[in-house]
């Protein structure tokens, strides 16, 4: 069953490192978007009346620094237009220092039941250098909130690899994650993407970043800490407590399921193709409020290239490629088409078959890339 | 047009000294093109050209020009390559001429290949014109060249020309002194038909174009035509002249510059040197052609992705039609597969043949370090040469080894002499002798093994004297030599593309770079890769390629699998463009990797 996601492109700042598609601003541009919103939603609501969904993701930008109000006429939105299973999951994204006890009430009795904190590392002077707007201590709030309102379900971002970190700084933001008992963590390295500020920073040499050494010893770190501490490692960088609290929508990605986005710049994969809403916030907002689609790009994913995601995709997870689910999808086993590139990798040891599932082995999983790219033809 | 109305000249210059600004100008000047259609430089076609600021492939213009006595000329202009790899060329085109400008920089003075291009000119009686060129620039010294041009080649430099090709000041001197100065062509043109092929190409539609100087005759549309070396007839279907864009013409006769088309069909029928006479009326001696060209340097070249194997076979045999001096076989390498082993004039030469390939004929190309031709006398009194270190024979069969020396001439500033000393020292040169042109510049002779000068000895001059010093050389002959074979081994494995033929003495050290600078060009992979250089079984150096441990994307959601799959088909389209030894991959430049060590 297909997952909605809903694209919120606003945030309180930019961060050097993030070049997610959002913007900062102002009160009056934000209702234009919510009402182009609410247009686009009653569409696709129309377009899939007899189609139930599984999950719901707030992603963004920052939906949190919408006041309540705007939340609720997104959410709403979403709810009166779309049909979902009881008891779906429904994710919204925050930032420590976006939330309150109030705002965190309102999600909470708007029914979402799971939080995504960016918290990204419990040192004061390297949220400074990522240019967060938080502090440790509104971490330590944000989770209080939280369990005020008895979301207790929620999952902390944290990233490693950062600027002047070493693994003693990681080992700290780990260990103070994990005494926060999230249901759920995802440890990211720092990717540098082009055209943020930390990108043109490192060509002029201002970034002082990790080796590969050092950042391979974090990710061993993370694994092995977490693992310790209870944790199943289940996707390259998520890490759930319980099976239950894997993130079930992002599981659709991985699964190469069908999603649904809506908003500025979301992505769908409906219906064997995958589109990207319009990214331009103007074009996106006239054209919603004239009730017309607003859309950049359109793939069609052929019946190979949807083999090959789907190997992509699902060998992130720790628990591989099921055979039965593939040829069952896709009237070919995974040795028929791929019996060649499998060989090699398994020669290389970086997968391996296990209980009718090709998985990554710990070796693969450090060198996924190699595994990923075998499966694109 | 009368013969003596014609007149036929190249330009002589050092790379940078202008000559094709100065072609530019006097194109406008006798406005065979508008200025408002000037691209600049347009006698250099090929990107390259323009790219490099040198010129590569000769080309032939004929201009029209109004002279102060009244009466219509016409001037062909023979363009010149102006590098040391290209002096073949240059003698093919100094053969179509009565005359040729010598320009030389106003602020720079007279360069080695200047020279080496001069005395060839003199050899073919050629009148030559001195033009001082850049006049316009601050740091001009005309005086000085003037004393250069009298003390060194001992021209009279109150005949020489002040011009800047930039500002179009003392063109019209040019134009007039050509008129003047240089002879009309001799030659009946009621004669029998010689005409020397001087350069050709091939146009996929019109097959082979001979690019000629009438020598003795007359050449219409229609003729047969016979090719002396073949003996093979052709019929003339069309005769043409470059003004500068192709314009037919219905004869060509004693005297005149133009092409000639006739449905040839092989490459081969157009041979560079060779004569073209009447079918029923042959002409009994041929022109004397062109000494055939002995390549120098010989490197392999290999198609990165072994299917384009016939493919570079192709584009090889359509860039030898013009380019006479290249020579290609098939060889194979246990390392790279099937390739060519190709010879050419020099590392210029080389690096030219090797980016029109991967430009103009879209190959992806793996190229080995160049190599000399060694002469290897073995233990039973028999010798053998070899131009590949693959071929080196085991060390109990070697007897000696003779390597090609050559007698290299450096002109360079006073303030760099003893930079340039230090420099052929360290390249195993013997000093010849040093003297004084000017009281500023000096010319150096050493003799220096030919296999030093390919490796980087040209890069290495220029930045060692800040881009001042000039480089000619020729090879004087064979000289035994202490030489050894350096083997690379990557992971345990012998790789035999790699390995290169040192003196003793620097075996070690070369060795030693050579796995250095291995190291940093061959990317971290899946596992440790252990580079080792040998001489026989002595293992000389070992570096280390450290296994790569974290290579795996951080986050693949929903809106990044586009990204994200093309990011993958990136990184595997550049493992594609490496070459796979036994289970590691080598990038290109690896096998270059010889001429970058220090």
């Amino acid at each position: 069953m297909p997952g909605i996601y809903v694209h919120v492109p606003f945030c309180a700042a930019k961060c050097g490192y993030c070049d997610f598609h959002s913007i900062v601003a102002d009160g009056s541009f934000v209702g234009n978007y919510i009402r182009a919103f609410q247009q686009e939603a009653a569409y696709y609501g129309r377009k899939y009346q007899n189609q139930v969904f599984e999950t719901l993701f707030f992603g963004g930008g920052t939906p949190t620094v919408l006041e309540p109000k705007q939340l609720s006429q997104m959410i709403e939105a979403v709810l009166e237009n779309f049909n979902f299973n009881s008891g779906f999951e429904f994710t919204i994204e925050a930032n420590p220092c976006t939330l309150g006890q109030e705002k965190v009430d309102h999600l909470a009795i708007l029914g979402v039941n799971r939080i995504s904190l960016g918290v990204q590392t419990f040192q004061d002077n390297l949220l400074k250098r990522l240019e967060r707007l938080h502090s440790t201590a509104d971490i330590y709030t944000s989770v209080e909130y939280l369990r005020k309102a008895g979301i207790n379900n929620f999952n902390l971002d944290l990233m490693y690899g950062l600027p002047e970190q070493s693994l003693r700084d990681w080992e700290t933001s780990l260990d103070a994650a994990i005494a926060l008992q999230p249901t759920h963590l995802s440890c990211y390295s720092l990717i540098l993407e082009e055209d943020t500020p930390f990108f043109e920073q490192y060509n002029q040499g201002l970034l002082n970043l990790p080796s590969e050494d050092l950042e391979y010893e974090m990710f061993e770190l993370v694994k092995n800490k977490l693992r310790q501490a209870g944790y199943q490692h289940y996707e390259v960088s998520n890490y759930a407590l319980k099976e239950e609290y894997q993130a079930k929508h992002n599981l659709i990605y991985w699964h190469n399921q069908p999603y649904l986005g809506l908003g500025s710049g979301a992505h769908s994969y409906m219906e064997q193709s995958r589109y990207v809403n319009s990214l331009d916030l103007n074009r996106y907002i006239e054209n919603w409020l004239d009730n017309q689609p607003a859309i950049d790009h359109i793939e069609l994913i052929s019946e190979d290239q949807a083999m090959d995601e789907t190997m992509m995709l699902g060998l992130r997870l720790l628990d591989g490629v099921e055979e039965a689910v593939f040829a069952k999808r896709f009237g070919q086993t995974i040795m028929e088409v791929y019996a060649e590139e499998i060989e090699e990798l398994l020669a290389k040891k970086l997968v391996i078959w296990e209980n009718g599932r090709l998985k990554l082995t710990d070796r693969g999983l450090s060198l996924g890339n190699h595994v990923f790219s075998a499966f694109i033809r | 047009m009368q013969q003596k109305n014609v007149r036929n000249f190249c330009i002589i210059a050092h790379i940078d000294h202008g000559k094709s600004t100065l072609a530019d100008r006097i194109l406008e000047m006798t406005k065979a093109i508008q200025e408002r259609e000037m691209t600049s430089q347009v006698l250099d076609s090929m990107d390259l050209e323009r790219e490099r600021g040198i010129t590569i492939k000769l080309q032939a213009v004929r201009l029209t020009y109004q002279a102060q006595d009244g009466q219509e000329y016409i001037l062909n202009l023979i363009d010149t390559p102006g590098h040391v790899d290209f002096s073949y060329e240059v003698s093919r085109s100094l053969a179509a001429c009565e005359g040729a400008l010598l320009v030389v920089d106003a602020s720079q003075g007279i360069e080695a290949q200047t020279l080496a291009n001069l005395y060839l000119a003199l050899e073919h009686d050629l009148e030559i014109i001195p033009v001082i060129n850049k006049i316009d620039l601050p740091n001009a010294d005309p005086d000085r060249v003037k004393a250069e041009l009298e003390d060194s080649i001992g021209l009279d430099s109150s005949e020489a020309i002040l011009v800047s090709a930039k500002t179009g000041q003392g063109i019209d001197q040019i134009l007039e002194a050509i008129v003047q100065r240089i002879p009309a062509p001799k030659g009946d043109p009621d004669d029998c038909l010689r005409a020397l092929i001087f350069d050709s190409h091939y146009e996929s539609y019109r097959g082979a174009i001979a690019y000629v100087r009438v020598v003795d005759g007359t050449i219409k549309v229609g003729d047969q035509i016979q090719m002396m070396s073949s003996k093979r007839n052709f019929e003339v279907t069309e005769l043409a002249v470059f003004q500068p864009e192709m314009t037919p013409v219905k004869s060509l006769s004693a005297g005149d510059v133009g092409c000639v088309i006739a449905s040839m069909k092989d490459v081969k029928d157009t041979r560079v040197g060779d004569t073209i006479t009447h079918a029923n009326r042959p002409a009994v001696e041929p022109l004397a052609g062109y000494r055939p060209v002995k390549p120098m340097v010989y490197c392999g070249l290999y198609p990165v992705v072994n299917e384009e194997y016939t493919a570079l076979r192709d584009a090889l045999d359509k860039l030898q039609l013009n380019d006479a001096a290249l020579t290609y076989e098939a060889e194979s390498s246990a390392a790279l597969g099937f390739g060519y082993r190709c010879g050419f004039l020099g590392l210029l030469h080389l690096e030219i043949i090797q980016e029109r390939l991967e430009r103009e004929f879209g190959l992806e190309l793996v190229t080995t370090a160049p190599s000399a031709i060694y002469r290897i006398h073995l233990t039973d009194g028999t010798s053998i040469e070899i131009d590949n270190p693959a071929n080196f024979p085991p060390v109990q069969k070697i007897d000696y080894i003779e390597e090609p020396f050559v007698r290299a001439s450096i002109m360079v500033p006073e303030d760099f002499v003893g930079a340039v000393m230090e420099l052929c020292q360290d390249k195993r040169g013997t000093f010849i002798n040093m003297e004084y042109i000017t009281t500023e510049r000096a010319r150096l002779e050493y003799e220096l093994p030919l296999s030093e000068i390919l490796m980087d000895f040209f890069d290495r001059l220029k930045s060692r004297t800040k881009g001042y010093a000039s480089l000619d050389y020729e090879v004087i002959g064979y000289r035994e030599s202490d030489l050894v074979k350096v083997d690379i081994l990557l992971n345990g494995n012998p790789v035999d593309a790699l390995s290169c033929i040192v003196h003793r003495e620097r075996a070690e050290t070369r060795g030693r770079a050579l796995a250095e600078k291995l190291k940093e060009v061959i990317p971290r992979q899946q596992f440790e890769i252990p580079i080792q250089a040998a001489i026989g079984n002595k293992i000389i150096a070992r570096e280390t390629v450290r296994a790569l441990r974290k290579d795996v994307l951080a986050k693949c959601y929903g809106g990044d699998i586009s990204r994200k799959r093309k990011l993958l088909e990136k990184q595997k389209a550049g493992k594609k463009r490496m070459k796979s030894l036994g289970n590691v991959e080598v990038p290109q430049e690896a096998f270059m990797a010889i001429l970058q060590v220090e």
